[in-house]
C-alpha cells in the first residue's frame, strides 16, 4: 500500500513532500481496537478484587471500644474483664490509652443511659479524648440493648 | 606462667547477672506478632521476674512485639489461671498471643515455673510449658527455657534463648591492648571470663556438645591451640607446632579437631584425633589453605584456600582426596561455617569493594549477601540454623551483628570496647 | 588500589629514606638494636651484642620494615634495600639471629590473615636466604591483622600494616 514512490516502473513523477499518514493511521486504529477490548477486561479484574478487599479491612477493624455510662453516672468498659465493676476515672484512661496505642485504628463509643447527667457523659468524652480517642461516636439505640451497666443496677434495686 | 595467668583469670562470676553486651534489634520482622506476656505469679524479691525475661527475649528476636508492662496496668488484676483469661481484653489490646503463668520458688533457691500460651483469636490454650531451676542462679536460664518452647510453638523454629555464645574482646588495660575470650548467655547477660591476656585470642570454637571450647592464643608470642572447660576452667595446650597452630574445627562426633598447621613450611589442614594427637595431613598445596568446618554428617571439609591464586572455598572428604572449589561470585570467599543442619554454608564473601556474609544453599549453590559490609567477617550458626552471628565494623569499632537466615531480622551487640570472633555454643544436651 | 597516587608518593618516599639510611647506617658501625617487642625472649638483645664488635650492628628500624600490596607477598623492588641491609648485616655475623614478623592488614577474615603474614616473611626468609643468609638465622611468625602500626580503616592505614617487621635477635 502507498507504495506508488517505489514503484518498479521508473516513472517521471516527482517526489511527494507531504508526509505519508496511512501507516499512522493503521496503527491508531490497531491500538484503539487494542484498547477497546482490554478497557472491559481491566475494569472487570478490579470488581473482582474489591470484594476481597472490602472484607479483609472489615475484619480487620472488628469489635468497637464500649464505654457505658450507666444511669448512676458510673463508667464500664467492655474491655477488661470485669464489665460489671463501676471504673474510676483514671483506669478508664488507662485502659482506653492501652487499647489505643497497641490498636490505633480502633473505633470508640459512648453509650450512655438517656437518664444520666450530661455532665457524666462529657466527662467520660473528655476521659476518652485524654486517652487519645480522637473519633468518639455515640450509640443512640440504647434502650433495647442490654447493658451491663443496667444490669448491675437492677441486681441491686 | 601461662597456666598460671589462664587459672588466675578464670572467674565465674555468680548470679548477680549483668550485661556485657548492649543488643538492639535494628530491623525486625516485616510482620512482628504482638504478644502479652502477662507477669507471673510469684513473690517479690524472687531471684528473676521471669515474665520480664520472657518478654525481653521475645521482644528482642524481631519476630515478636511484646506488650509493654505499663500498658497492662490499668487491667489489674491480670490473669494467672485460665479461668481468668478474657479473651475480649487482649484483643482489644490488638494482641494475638497471650502468656500466663505461676513460679513456685522451691527450698535451696530452686523453682519450678509453669507458663501456658494462649491463642487469642482462636480463644484456646495452646500451650503450657514447665520448666525448673535447682538453684538461684539457674532462674534466668529457665526463663529462657519458657521463651524457647513459646517461640518454637508460635514459629515452628527452635528457640536459642537459653544459649549461649563466646566471643572475644579488646580493650585498652593500663596503656596496653588487652584480650578476652567471654561466654555469655545469648541475651549478653552472666558475661563470664574463658581467658585473658595481652596477646591475640582467635578462633573460638564449641565442641559439639557444648561443654568445651578450642581456640587459639598468641600468648608468649606464638599461636598455640588450647582446649578449655569453661565451666571448670580446666585446659590443655593442644598444639603448639614451630609456626602457624589455628583455625580449630570440631568434627561433630566431637573425637576430632580439623586445624591449620604450618610447620610443614606452608598453612596446610590436619585431621587431628584429640584422644590418641595422632595427625593426619589432609590438605598439601603451596597454597594457604586454612579455615575448615565440617559438615554436620562429618563427611566433607570446607575449607579456604587460595590455590586458584585468590582464597576461594572448596570442599573436600574428611578422608582425603581432591578438593573442589564451591564458591564462584565475587573475587574472594573466606571462612566458611557450615550450619548445625548442614543445609548452609556461611562465607565471607569480597565483591571488590567490601566483605560481606554470604549464605550458600549446600543443595544448589546459590549464594545470596546477607549483610551490608564493608568489613564483616567471622560468621557463626546459631545451634537452629536460622541466625547467623558475625563481626562487623561499626562507628566506635568493633561490634557483633547476627542476621536470620531469611535476611528479616537483624540485631547490633555493642561492647564497651571492640567485640569480635563470635561462636554460637551448640543446644546443651539435656 | 596500586595505581593509588598516595600510596606511590608513600612508597617512593620509604625508598629514598632507606636508601639514605642504608649509606649512613655503614658509618654508624654500633647503631642500638631494634627495639625488642616485649613479646620476644629475654635474649633478644644477646645477639646483638657480639654482633656490634665486629662489622655492624643490626641495621636501622627505618630499614627492618619490608611492606607489600593488598593480599600480595611480592616483594617490591624498593625493598630490596631493606633486604641488602639485612643480608649484608648477617652473613657478616654468622651467629645472629633474626625474627621475620608477618603482618597484614585488617581486610579479610582472621584466619586467612594470620596464613598470609606468614608467607609474607616466608618471601623475606627466601629473598635473605638467596643473599647468602643460612636458613638457621631466620625464624618465621605471624600476627595476622592482630598487631597494627595504624589503626585506621583506610588505605593509609592498611599500605603501613601490611608489612614484615624483621627483629634482630
Amino acid at each position: 500500500m502507498a507504495g506508488g514512490g517505489f514503484a518498479p516502473k521508473k516513472s517521471k513523477r516527482r517526489l511527494t513532500a507531504e508526509m505519508n499518514v496511512v501507516p499512522y493511521i493503521d496503527v491508531m486504529l490497531v491500538l484503539l481496537v487494542i484498547f477497546m477490548v482490554t478497557a472491559p477486561l481491566l475494569t472487570q479484574g478490579i470488581d473482582v478484587e474489591l470484594p476481597q478487599a472490602s472484607a479483609e479491612t472489615l475484619s480487620a477493624d472488628d469489635e468497637p471500644l464500649t464505654l457505658f455510662v450507666d444511669a448512676k453516672g458510673d463508667y464500664f468498659l467492655d474491655a477488661g474483664g470485669d464489665a460489671k465493676k463501676p471504673l474510676a476515672d483514671q483506669i478508664v484512661i488507662d485502659r482506653v490509652s492501652a487499647i489505643l496505642r497497641n490498636k490505633p485504628e480502633t473505633l470508640v463509643l459512648i453509650r450512655a443511659d438517656k437518664a444520666v447527667k450530661y455532665d457524666r457523659v462529657a466527662n467520660g468524652m473528655s476521659l476518652l479524648q485524654a486517652a487519645g480517642a480522637a473519633k468518639i461516636g455515640f450509640v443512640t439505640d440504647a434502650p433495647t440493648t442490654p447493658r451491663p451497666g443496667n444490669a448491675s443496677k437492677r441486681e441491686r434495686g | 606462667m601461662f597456666k598460671a595467668m589462664l587459672a588466675a583469670c578464670l572467674m565465674l562470676s555468680g548470679f548477680a547477672a549483668h550485661a556485657d553486651l548492649d543488643i538492639t534489634v535494628v530491623g525486625g520482622a516485616k510482620r512482628a506478632q504482638p504478644i502479652a506476656v502477662v507477669p507471673f505469679q510469684q513473690g517479690p524479691g524472687q531471684p528473676a521476674d521471669v515474665a520480664a525475661i520472657v518478654a525481653a527475649d521475645l521482644d528482642r528476636s524481631g519476630q515478636f512485639l511484646a506488650l509493654a508492662r505499663n500498658d497492662m496496668k490499668g487491667f489489674d488484676p491480670l490473669p494467672t489461671t485460665e479461668a481468668q483469661v478474657d479473651y475480649r481484653t487482649w484483643r482489644a489490646l490488638g494482641q494475638e498471643a497471650l502468656v500466663i503463668g505461676n513460679v513456685q520458688a522451691l527450698p535451696g533457691g530452686g523453682a519450678k515455673a509453669v507458663a501456658e500460651l494462649y491463642d487469642v483469636f482462636r480463644t484456646q490454650k495452646i500451650l503450657t510449658v514447665e520448666a525448673t531451676a535447682t538453684r538461684a542462679s539457674e532462674w534466668r536460664s529457665m526463663s529462657h527455657k519458657i521463651a524457647d518452647q513459646i517461640y518454637e510453638k508460635l514459629t515452628g523454629t527452635r528457640g536459642v534463648f537459653d544459649t549461649r555464645i563466646a566471643y572475644i574482646t579488646s580493650t585498652m588495660a593500663s596503656g596496653r591492648r588487652q584480650f578476652k575470650l567471654i561466654w555469655a548467655d545469648a541475651d549478653g547477660e552472666n558475661p563470664r571470663e574463658i581467658a585473658r591476656s595481652f596477646e591475640p585470642l582467635l578462633s573460638p570454637s564449641w565442641s559439639p556438645d557444648g561443654k568445651r571450647i578450642a581456640y587459639v592464643t598468641f600468648e608468649g608470642g606464638r599461636s598455640k591451640i588450647i582446649i578449655q572447660t569453661p565451666a571448670t576452667g580446666d585446659y590443655v595446650t593442644f598444639l603448639g607446632e614451630k609456626g602457624i597452630n589455628s583455625a580449630p574445627a570440631w568434627t561433630p562426633d566431637g573425637n576430632r579437631l580439623v586445624v591449620t598447621l604450618s610447620f610443614q613450611k606452608n598453612s596446610d589442614l590436619y585431621v587431628i584425633d584429640l584422644a590418641s594427637k595422632s595427625r593426619r595431613r589432609l590438605t598439601d598445596s603451596f597454597a594457604i589453605d586454612t579455615s575448615p568446618t565440617v559438615s554436620a554428617d562429618g563427611r566433607t571439609v570446607a575449607f579456604l584456600s587460595d590455590r586458584s591464586g585468590s582464597a576461594q572455598v572448596y570442599t573436600m572428604s574428611i578422608d582425603g582426596g581432591d578438593a573442589k572449589r564451591v564458591s564462584f561470585e565475587g573475587r574472594r570467599n573466606e571462612q566458611p561455617r557450615f550450619s548445625p543442619d548442614g543445609k548452609t554454608l556461611a562465607l565471607v564473601n569480597y565483591d571488590g569493594s567490601g566483605y560481606r556474609i554470604g549464605l550458600v544453599d549446600v543443595a544448589t549453590g546459590a549464594l545470596r549477601l546477607v549483610s551490608s559490609g564493608p568489613l564483616d567477617e567471622g560468621p557463626s550458626f546459631a545451634p537452629n540454623s536460622a541466625v547467623v552471628i558475625y563481626t562487623r565494623q561499626g562507628a566506635a569499632g568493633a561490634e557483633l551483628a547476627t542476621v536470620s537466615t531469611d535476611g528479616s531480622v537483624r540485631q547490633r551487640l555493642r561492647h564497651t570496647g571492640d567485640v569480635r570472633e563470635p561462636a554460637w555454643a551448640p543446644f546443651a544436651k539435656p | 588500589m596500586l595505581n593509588n597516587k598516595w600510596f606511590a608518593c608513600a612508597t617512593l618516599a620509604l625508598a629514598a629514606v632507606a636508601t639514605g639510611c642504608s649509606s649512613t647506617g655503614d658509618k654508624n658501625a654500633n647503631a642500638p638494636a631494634e627495639a625488642v617487642r616485649p613479646t620476644t625472649t629475654s635474649q633478644g638483645n644477646v645477639a646483638a651484642a657480639p654482633a656490634a664488635t665486629n662489622t655492624g650492628g643490626t641495621p636501622a628500624a627505618t630499614q627492618s620494615i619490608v611492606y607489600f600490596d593488598f593480599d600480595s607477598s611480592e616483594l617490591k623492588a624498593e625493598s630490596q634495600v631493606v633486604v641488602a641491609a639485612w643480608a649484608k648485616y648477617l652473613t657478616a655475623n654468622p651467629t645472629a639471629k633474626a625474627q621475620l614478623q608477618g603482618n597484614t592488614d585488617e581486610r579479610g577474615t582472621r584466619e586467612y590473615n594470620l596464613a598470609l603474614g606468614e608467607r609474607r616473611s616466608a618471601t623475606v626468609s627466601s629473598a635473605l636466604q638467596s643473599a647468602g643468609v643460612a636458613a638457621s638465622q631466620v625464624e618465621l611468625t605471624s600476627n595476622g591483622e592482630e598487631k597494627p602500626v595504624a589503626l585506621g580503616h583506610d588505605e593509609a592505614s592498611w599500605s603501613q600494616n601490611r608489612r614484615v617487621e624483621i627483629v634482630g635477635q
